[in-house]
This record gives C-alpha cells, structure tokens and sequence, in this order.
C-alpha cells in the first residue's frame, strides 16, 4: 500500500467528521483523537515490531509480550479497584494463559517458534483475556450487588465462604464466556475475521487461511476459558475478610 | 443470672479507616456528626445495650439508615461489631472463631431475609432443606424436617413448585420456614415483612405472632415501620442514628415517650390500633342471678349506676337488668331472671378500640368485656374510651398490649 493511498484513506476520517457535525453528534473531538491516537499507536507498533523481528532473540519476544500483557491488565484492573492485589491477580492469570497456550502451540510445534506467530498470536489471547477479564469482573459485581441477600443467607446458616460465592461465581464465568461461545458461532457466515481477511489480501490461499483461522478460534475458546476460571478463583477469596465476612465495599462503592 | 436470651452489651460500629479511634472518639463524648465531620467515618452503630427475653419478640425500629440492619447482622456476626459484646446463652458470639460459630448459626440462630433471598433454581423443598444440607443431616431427615416446617408455616402442597410460581407472601413463608427447618432458639426477620403490600404485610403478621404462640422462640425482628412495631412487638428498641432512644413495651413507648424524637415519631400513631379493651375496662359491678332485685337497686343506687350484669356463681355472664326494669319488678314481684336482657355485647380482653367503635356508639348498655370461658372481666364505658383516645393524663390498666 503506497503512502498516497494511506493519505487518500483520511477521506473517510473526514466524511465521519461531516457526519459527526452535520447531525450534531459533538463526536468531532473524539473522531479526531481517536484517528490520531490509531496512526501513532499502529505506527509505533510497527516499527517496534520490525525492530524485534529483525533482532529475533527470545529476550525481544519475552519483553513485547510482558509489555502487552501489562497493558491489557491494567486495562482489566479497572473493573475491581477495591479488590487487593486485583491488578496482580490478574497478570497471574493472563500469565498463566499466555504460558499455557503458547507452551502447546510450541510444544506441540503446531506453530514455528517465529516471533511472527508467537506475537501476532499472543496479542489475540492477551487482547481476549483482557476483554473476559473485564466482562468477568464486571459480571461479577452485578450479580454480588443483586444477590447479596443469598451470600448472607449461606452464611448465616453456617455455610461456608465457598458455599456462599459459588453459585455466584458460576454464573458470572459462565456469563462472561457467552459473548465468546456466540461469536464464534456466526463465524465467517457475517463477517470474515480480521486475520484471515488479512491473510487473504496478503495473498494466502483462503483454505491455508481458513485452518489457521480455525486454530485461533479453538485457542480463543480454551483461553477464555481459562481466563474467566482462574480469574474467579483467584479474585474470590478476597471478597470476604478472615472472619469470613463479605467485605462489600470492595465492590459495591466507587 | 437473668433470663435474657441474648444480651448486648455497648456494641459499637464504626465504619472507616480507622473503627478503634472512632470508638475512642465516641468515649471522649463525641457524637456521630462530629466524629464524620473530622474523621470522615460513619458512626453504624453506638453503643447499643440490651436484652432479650427469652420467648419473647423483640422489635428493633427505626427509620433507614438508623443502623438497626447493621446491629442484627452483628447478633450472628455477618457484620463484625468494632466494640463491645453479644451474648447468646452467656456465650460472647464476638469473641467466637469461625468454625463455632458456624456452629451457632447452623444450630442456634436463622435469619429471613427482606427480599427472602431464595435460590431460583431450587424448589420450595429444596430451598427449606438448605439449612439443613448445610448442616449435613442426613437427606431423610432433612426431608421430614422440611416438610415439617413448611406445613408450619401453610404451604403443604407446594413442595415441588419454584419460588417464581409463588406471590411476596408465600415465598416469604418459604424463607420463614427455611429459617425454621434448622429449629434454632433465635430467629432474626429483618425487615422481612417490608417487601410485601400492605394486606399480605397484616397477614404475615397476624401468623408470626399466631406461630409465635406455638413456638415460642426469641424472635428480633427489624422493621422501619412503627405501627408493624407496635402490632407484633412484645417491646421495643428505637433507635436513631445508631444510638438506642428508647426500649420499652409499645404501651410504654407511646404513653412515656423517654424524649422528643420519640415523641414526634409516635404523635401520629392511631391509639385505637394498640390500646385493647383491657387497657380501657373498669371493674364491673355485678350480681348473682339467684339474688333479689331489691339488692340489685341498692347495688345500682350505691355505685350509681343504671344498668347491672348478672352472672353466675363461677362468674359467667349471663345477662344484664336495667334500673327501670327492677323497679318495676320490684312493685309486680318478678325475679332477677325474668327481667333479664340476654341480647349483650360483648368483647374479649384483646379486642382492640378500632374495632370496637361501633358497639360502643351504638349499644345501649357498657359492653362486657369476657374471656374464652365467657366469664365477665370487666366493663368499658364510652367514656374511658373517648379519654384513652385523647391519649391525655388517662390511667390504663396495667396489661401489656398483645
């Protein structure tokens, strides 16, 4: 793609800010940042991975992805300020996620131990964890503030801390997994996914992008998975003090 | 020792940064404004002090954000208080680790909760086995138990619906019966009538105390509402902002309101809804049925008095006789018998003024006041009436409002 048809692209930057004024929509400043903020961070991005490509040594690889790990938790720690330690938790948890999928692509060599593969496809399980993380927590929260009555009750019966949040915290695992489940459902049938709309253009054989699509969908899965019960696992303990009482204002107040 | 069931002793809340320093504060006599002013913490609860009595039900009141949910939840520790103490039995429920008092809760106190806080998923049954599989009993007795317990509360028949096919009332029943499957001394409702509209509310009400008959447990139970209070309470804690301001029977309380905040809360209490026939009744003046209707006038001209009740030997009413009817016997020569009217109104100790009114406007003679056995207790009079429903400087007899 040459430089003039990046610059011709901004036409389209200019219509949404037509539209944005015409109508009113006062979205013109955000329209502006946002455009901006893409081109440098993508710009950015791409140099950086051209450096650590060109230097192909593992150390490169391991500080990208710590880089983008931390990024994606500070993003999730948002959700549950109150809860102690919630940004380590969730590194933890992304960690363990990142380390285990990437141990059996590798592993299993189903990938070449390329910093091509090995980044361009953790930044799809980082970004994802970040997004159940956040879908999670958030879930989380709604459900401790609609059903706070029920935790008290299995207290207050003589049950135990996991008794009370269990039921709980099944649903919000479960909840935060459902948009995954159903988005990949309608897969290719709407709208071919970024990758592999990539791949295409690049040149790929649409069948190679199609099997290597598919990878990511089941590796999708599996870390979605993973990051929504590790998470709950993790983040449950501190919800309740060491008398066994639930510590509300960890998520309830602002 | 003394017969309270549960004593608590100067607990404290404090909500904030720092709950000990808050404590020190109050003990130097600071009050809750002050000490949010300064310190930026939330007063819960101060220094609340009392007992229960065993069997009895003890109604905390108090507006919302008084403090009296956070006090009950301190009574089984879902809330630690940041001072003082709560005996349960002579037990220090604060000082207790978590596996006994998990224990407690298992075998001593329930709580039903406002929203009645049942498990959608699980059916009526189930929901009222919970207490019990928490507990671990095994799954036959925890079935009895259950079914026991729902029949207690009237919903024999609903074991296998779900909590949504149910109205406000009955699955309030179910976390009644819930609280009762455990069989524990103490029960705690908070604010569990709350949810419920207003004829359901009477209802659930007028069953508590028709369960608390049979049961007899120590009940507290937590309403913001001041006539539920006064209709279910055997006494009464007020309290306002975190502090107590009055304990008392709700006879008490309305009668000698300890100050202004009391006595602006229950100024507006419609009196004919507390105050009973034997608040109100006078000792009647009667005569046997086997005496003569000569020493029937005396009676009358000495008490003066124009109307007299006849009763037997074991003092069962059996009629009434007018001044007029017995001078005029007295000059044709009938008995007692022969004059007497039957047709009599009558009420029983606990009949409340409200619904008494119309009797009272309308009958011509003092309505009776009898018990079960229809033996006469006393006589209420339009006038003492009129004068307890002033509420000014009456004197009521000495009964506690049921």
């Amino acid at each position: 793609m040459s430089l003039l048809a990046i610059i011709l692209s901004f036409i389209f930057v200019i219509l949404a800010l037509v539209l944005s004024t015409a109508f009113k929509l006062g979205l013109g400043k955000d329209i502006m940042i946002t455009c901006v903020r893409a081109t440098i961070q993508l710009l950015v991005v791409g140099y950086i991975l051209n450096a650590v490509f060109g230097l192909d040594h593992p150390l490169g690889i391991i500080i990208m992805l710590l880089i983008m790990i931390l990024v994606a938790v500070r993003n999730a720690a948002k959700r549950g300020r109150n809860i102690p330690f919630v940004f380590w938790k969730i590194f933890i948890t992304i960690s363990i996620v990142e380390i285990v999928t990437q141990g059996f692509l590798l592993g299993l060599k189903i990938i070449p131990a390329s910093p091509q593969y090995i980044i361009s496809i953790s930044g799809m399980i980082i970004g994802n964890s970040m997004i159940i993380a956040n879908l999670f927590l958030n879930r989380l929260q709604a459900e401790i503030d609609l059903r706070k009555e029920e935790i008290l009750l299995v207290l207050s019966l003589g049950g135990s801390v996991k008794q009370s949040i269990f039921p709980i915290l099944k649903n919000s695992i479960r909840a935060s997994l459902i948009p995954t489940i159903e988005g990949q459902k309608t897969i290719g049938l709407v709208q071919l996914p970024g990758m592999m709309t990539g791949q295409i253009i690049a040149g790929a054989d649409p069948i190679q992008a199609v099997k290597f699509q598919l990878l990511i969908v089941f590796l999708i899965m599996a870390a979605a998975s993973l990051t929504a019960i590790i998470l709950g696992f993790l983040i449950y303990p501190s919800l309740f003090n060491t008398e066994e009482q639930l510590v509300t204002n960890r998520f309830l107040s602002p | 020792m003394s017969d309270a069931k549960i004593e608590v002793r100067n607990v404290t809340k404090v909500f904030g940064k720092a709950p000990q320093h808050g404590v020190k504060l109050l003990n130097e006599g600071m009050t809750k404004k002050q000490i949010l002013e300064k310190t930026g913490m939330t007063v819960g609860v101060n220094k609340a002090s009392f007992e229960v009595k065993a069997g009895e039900i003890f109604v905390i009141m108090g507006l919302s954000g008084s403090g009296k949910s956070t006090l009950v939840r301190m009574f089984n520790r879902l809330i630690d208080p940041t001072d003082g103490q709560v005996l349960i039995d002579g037990q220090d429920i604060v000082k207790m680790k978590p596996n006994e008092l998990r224990e407690v809760r298992r075998s001593k106190i329930s709580m039903v909760f406002q929203r009645f806080a049942l498990f959608p998923h699980r059916t009526v049954l189930s929901n009222t086995e919970y207490g019990l599989e928490v507990k671990g009993a095994d799954k036959k007795k925890q079935r009895e138990k259950a079914i026991e317990s729902l029949k207690l509360v009237g919903l024999e028949g609903y074991e296998n619906s779900y909590p949504s096919e149910l109205s406000g009332g009955m699955q309030q029943r179910v976390g009644l019966a819930r609280a009762l499957a455990n069989d524990p001394d103490v029960l705690l409702m908070d604010e569990a009538f709350s949810a419920l509209d207003p004829l359901i509310r009477k209802d659930m009400q007028n069953e508590l105390l028709e369960l608390q008959e049979k049961m007899e447990k120590t009940i507290i139970f937590i309403t913001h509402d001041l006539d539920e209070a006064l209709r279910i309470g055997d006494r009464i804690a007020l309290m306002k902002d975190g502090s107590i301001v009055q304990v008392g029977t709700p006879e008490e309380i309305l009668m000698n309101p300890a100050n202004d905040y009391v006595e602006r809360f229950v100024e507006d209490v419609d009196l004919s809804k507390v105050l009973t026939a034997a608040h109100v009744m006078k000792r009647p003046e009667v005569i046997h049925s086997d005496r003569g209707v000569r020493v029937a006038l005396q009676i009358m001209k000495d008490a003066k008095i124009s109307s007299l009740y006849v009763v037997d030997k074991k003092q069962v009413l059996v009629g009434a006789i007018t001044a007029e009817d017995a001078s005029d016997a007295l000059k044709s020569g009938k008995t007692i018998k022969d004059i007497m009217v039957h047709d009599i109104q009558t009420v029983t100790p606990d009949t409340l003024i409200a619904d008494m009114f119309e009797q009272v406007a309308t009958a011509s003679l003092p309505i009776a006041v009898v018990d079960e056995q229809n033996r006469l207790k006393g006589i209420v009079v339009r006038g003492a009436v009129l004068a307890a429903l002033a509420g000014d400087d009456i004197q009521l007899n000495g009964n506690e409002v049921k």
